[in-house]
């Protein structure tokens, strides 16, 4: 019949396509049956696939991010790497997988905290990780928390801020991107140290709409990363204190928390980690591929454009302020869900 | 009856649909769902007063489940009024498909697509896919095999090298580090 | 006039052979990135972008902004033809698409979606031009309280859509609320019924439901049904839409412009809850509303437009503030920002040439998706002369490789598989689908507001008296309280004695 020959052809098209397509043999992450030493010492093999979990999702800044550093990656370890999303539940669905996956070296991931530090730890989320599910390989990026306002906004430095937000708790409304984000601890830190009190709105949807309806006047107060602060394209507003311990360069007219006299120190941290477990010589490979890899001019100038500060710290280092980061969020952690309530 | 008037489209349906409301599969299905939905609505009542009905600020995570449960539990009451007058008064069915459901095709077509799902993780995209797709065309279409076998190779193996190779979307490959090393 | 000479600049830059071929291309993979479920036009652009890095900043706009509203217009083409939306801003198209496909008017209804597109695409992008920066203020007015108002609005306008029986639309209506709560909780962060499921934490997957409640639900139907959809016979002509066709769609496409139009200025307004908002304003004020859901053109006029319009115009916010609208034109701004352009007014002024050369390229890329999709309908249409069997084989792995990768979890398989049966059960059961649709598309949205509301005003409701959102809620209520009346009239007795 006719129209079934045609059928047949075009399938038989397309299955010639695909098979002409097929480049290299496309394995990923299914490590081989080899037993353990032979694999450590020719890692990574030639023809195999590094994978790199995202756990958010294309487009997003860990995406873009892990999106310019797996290239360089590529060619600095000689074999494929290929970047893998798994969005969902604030990076949790991703961890599970990362932390799930086989720890010969061909998976690794994409990380930031808050998120991934903060989820092991609130109980109602049920994560099946913990801490110890991962190895430090290499922190990027530290992207600070900024206070900025309007800038006709009678608040004209950070002090004066401070000083109203003392006087009148509560009446400053300040933007948040969600319950246990990081605009919410760096708050909690904020309120923690000068004693003032903000009313905080969360904003689910994301950076983005807390900056409309900043924009828009419905909030007093944007509380965000540098890079939100970068990538908006917006003159109406006055950075007037930023979270960081030097200040940040895409905003070099803005003083620290420190230099006003608050020690305050937050921000998002973003890097990468192997599931625990990876032989010891395969996770030293990996360390300084990507120690190369992240101080690459041409990568750290990439993310500049994003408005990511590059701030490498190499495995030892990375750990070491992963658990100062996780010590800072115990402490607060309790006293955010009581004020959810 | 052109397409152009303003009449109702239900002048059109009317003629064509004769099956009464007191029909047996249709008068099985609706009871079915009936009672789903009705008990639905108090489980999920009951579950969303844990959840909480206000908190400091406004409604609570269970204000918005537990009002609308019970709106649920109460249309569905009302549904059940209106389907049983239609059936007193032996009114045509109303629905949008004219002939009772073919459950022998669709437990077919569910269950062999919970296995693909199922499977596909384990076996990977391309021979879960194929499996599949050959028994719907050579078993249930009854093509012939070299037809089935070539669409089924071009859905799985070719759909799945389109997906990884070119537009960097990857499909599950299978558990097996022996079927990785030839490409599953 | 200052602006018609930079404009008039901007086109001289897009009409380079060059850049319009990477238009042309963005066309290209933008329709095919849309007929694809799943492969969104967010992962699209997101995994090309390292590629138009060595690429000249404008020609890598031009083409990503192309796939964008190209992408538009490829949803059209499975929603239309096989029943299952390729975007989820094409979803309600489904309802009168497929319906003219099985009346054999597929061509006309993909005809009228890529001329509706069109106009709406090209009104919007000339509202860009003419009104740019007090559009954008505008749309920064837009607050929760605003926005809860809207969303009031728009669950009220489910009414219309009712059909036969209100009891089992607004059952229909209910069910998505409740289906759209899944989730984390946006008040505390509590989950909420996920029965202990990470997967569930962002609640059930949109694109999931739509597939399975459409798409599978068909293929669940059609099972004994022989060839239902007729082989369409005749040239192109004859499958494209006539003069009688484009009358009656017109008011429809002018409505379509101006929703779509308007609510691409307000952020968080995505393209999905545009097309829902048109098919809502099509069934209270289209003149043949009553054909609605049957294969009435309106049902795919409106809608169509709405969606472009909304993607064109939804790059008014993103040139004149840096705001992205939506998680699609976010992605759009990571491009510009990778190029070493920050969108925003100082796009305007430091890179004034690239700036225009891109708003010229987008009335041109309009244009070329037209002019590239009207000769394809007929190899579309040409889809289904596919045997029944093999048809059905490719469909399913349409919808299992669609729902797959939306998020790379097996999980929306079986989300989609559910719906599935739902869809099939719904239909035999007459229950309206397009109500569970728009709630379960603005029912999170309405939470989400209202809790910002809250939050901005601590607990104070009378924030929701700001004159525009009060407005917007009265209307609302009233719209959606007053055929309430309607339920005591059980459904039998509601058969109209002169049929």
């Amino acid at each position: 019949m006719k129209s079934t020959k045609i059928a047949a052809l075009l399938s038989a098209g397309l299955l010639l396509a695909g098979l002409t397509a097929c480049s290299s043999s496309t394995d990923a992450s299914g490590g081989t049956s080899a037993p353990a030493a032979k694999a450590e010492s020719n890692w990574p093999q030639k023809g195999k696939t590094v994978d790199l979990i995202v756990a958010y999702a294309p487009g997003g800044s860990v995406d873009t991010a892990a999106r310019v550093v797996a290239p360089a990656l590529e060619k600095e370890l000689g074999v494929n790497v290929q970047v893998t999303n798994k969005p969902g539940a604030g990076g949790q669905i991703g961890y599970t997988a990362l932390a799930n996956s086989k720890p010969d070296g061909y998976t690794i991931g994409a990380v930031s905290a808050p998120s991934v530090v903060v989820t092991p730890l609130d109980p109602s989320r049920g994560a099946t990780f913990t801490r110890e599910s991962f190895l430090p390989l290499a922190r990027q990026v530290f992207d600070p928390q900024v206070i900025a306002v309007k800038s006709d906004s009678k608040f004209k430095d950070l002090k004066s801020l401070i000083d109203y937000a003392k006087a009148h708790p509560g009446e400053l409304s300040a933007t948040t991107t969600g319950i246990q984000t990081g605009e919410h601890f760096a708050m909690t830190a904020v309120e923690d140290v000068t004693g003032a009190k903000f009313n905080l709105v969360a904003f689910s949807e994301g950076a983005a709409s807390a900056m409309a309806a900043f924009l828009g006047g419905h909030v007093d107060i944007y509380v965000g990363n540098v890079s939100d602060i970068v990538d908006s394209g917006s003159d109406n507003l006055r950075v007037i204190g930023v979270m960081g311990e030097e200040r940040s360069p895409s905003l070099p007219d803005a003083h620290t928390f420190k230099e006003e006299g608050y020690d305050v120190d937050e921000g998002t941290a973003r890097g990468y980690v192997a599931p625990a477990g990876v032989p010891d010589d395969v996770a030293k490979k990996l360390e300084d591929a990507m120690g190369k890899v992240i101080q690459d001019p041409a990568v750290v100038d990439q993310l500049a454009k994003l408005g990511l500060p590059t701030a490498y710290l190499d495995s030892a280092d990375y750990a070491e302020y992963w658990t100062q980061q996780e010590t800072r969020y115990k402490k607060y952690l309790p006293q955010m869900m009581a004020d959810a309530k | 009856m052109s397409l152009d008037s303003p009449h109702s489209a239900t002048d059109v349906v009317a003629d064509v649909n004769s099956q009464p409301a007191s029909s047996t599969g249709y008068r099985r299905l609706e009871l079915a769902v009936q009672a789903f939905f009705f008990i639905l609505a108090i489980v999920t009542a009951l579950n969303s007063l844990d959840l909480g009905l206000m908190v400091a600020f406004g409604p609570g995570p269970g204000f918005f489940p537990f009002y609308l449960s019970i709106a649920m539990g109460l249309l569905v009451l009302a549904w059940i009024v209106q389907s049983q007058i239609a059936v007193r008064s032996g009114a045509a069915a109303d629905t949008a498909i004219e002939d009772d459901i073919d459950y022998r095709h669709v437990a077919t077509v569910i269950v062999s697509l919970i296995l693909l799902a199922a499977v596909m993780g384990v076996l990977g995209y391309q021979i879960a896919m194929f499996l599949f797709l050959y028994f719907h065309l050579a078993v249930r279409a009854k093509r012939t095999w070299y037809t089935s076998l070539i669409i089924a190779l071009a859905g799985s193996v070719g759909v799945f090298h389109v997906f990884t190779d070119l537009l960097s979307v990857a499909l599950p490959l299978s558990m097996f580090g022996s079927l990785n090393t030839i490409g599953l | 006039m200052d602006v018609l000479n930079e404009l008039l600049g901007g086109f001289a830059n897009a009409l380079t052979l060059q850049n319009l071929l990477f238009a042309f291309i963005g066309c290209v993979i933008g329709t095919l990135v849309g007929v694809l479920p799943g492969v969104g036009p967010v992962a699209g652009t997101a995994i090309l972008i390292p590629l138009t890095l060595s690429m000249d900043p404008t020609s890598a706009i031009i083409m990503l902004g192309a796939i964008f509203y190209g992408s538009q217009y490829g949803g059209t083409i499975t929603s239309v033809l096989l029943n299952t939306p390729g975007e989820a801003s094409s979803a309600v198209t489904v309802i009168d698409g497929y319906q003219m496909t099985k009346k054999g008017r597929a061509g006309v209804a993909l005809g009228i979606a890529a001329i509706g597109s069109f106009v709406g695409g090209t009104v919007a992008t000339a509202g860009l031009v003419v009104a740019a920066k007090p559009l954008g203020s505008l749309g920064l007015k837009v607050g929760p309280p605003e926005f809860f108002g809207l969303m009031v609005l728009g669950i009220s306008l489910l009414v219309a859509l009712a059909g036969k029986s209100m009891v089992k639309a607004l059952l229909s209506g209910v069910i998505g609320l409740l289906i759209a709560l899944v989730g984390i909780d946006p008040t505390v962060g509590a989950p909420r019924f996920t029965f202990g499921s990470a997967n569930l934490l962002d609640g059930v997957s949109f694109v999931a439901v739509i597939v399975g409640i459409f798409g599978l639900s068909e293929i669940l139907v059609s099972a004994t049904a022989q060839g239902s959809t007729k082989s369409l016979t005749g040239g192109l002509r004859a499958m494209l839409p006539n003069r009688q066709d484009l009358r009656r769609a017109a008011p429809a496409i002018g409505r379509g412009t101006v929703i779509g139009f308007s609510t691409g200025l307000v952020p968080g307004l995505t393209g999905t809850v545009t097309s829902l908002l048109s098919y809502g304003a099509e069934s209270k004020f289209s003149r043949f509303r009553k054909q609605l859901g049957t294969g009435a053109i309106e049902g795919v006029a409106g809608p169509e437009t709405a969606n472009n319009a909304h993607a064109n115009s939804a790059l008014i916010p993103l040139f004149t503030l840096g705001i992205p609208a939506s998680p699609t034109i976010a992605v759009l701004m990571g491009a510009f920002l990778q190029q070493g352009l920050t969108p925003g007014p100082s796009l305007f002024t430091q890179h004034s040439e690239i700036a225009w050369a891109i708003i010229a390229s987008l009335f041109i890329g309009n244009l070329i998706c037209l002019i590239l999709n009207v000769p394809l309908i007929g190899v579309w249409t040409s889809i289904l002369k596919i045997p029944h069997g093999i048809l059905l084989a490719v469909i399913m792995i349409f919808l299992v490789v669609g729902s797959y990768t939306i998020n790379y979890n097996v999980f929306d398989v079986f989300v989609m598989i559910l719906f599935g049966i739902v869809g099939l059960v719904f239909r035999r059961l007459d229950i309206p689908l397009a109500p569970l649709v728009l709630t379960l598309v603005l029912g999170p949205l309405m939470e989400r507001s209202l809790r910002e509301s809250l939050e901005i005003s601590q607990g104070d409701f009378s924030i929701f008296t700001r004159p525009f959102a009060l407005t917007f809620i009265i209307i609302g209520a009233f719209v959606l309280l007053t055929p309430l009346l309607k339920i005591r009239k059980p459904a039998a007795l509601n058969v109209d004695p002169e049929a």
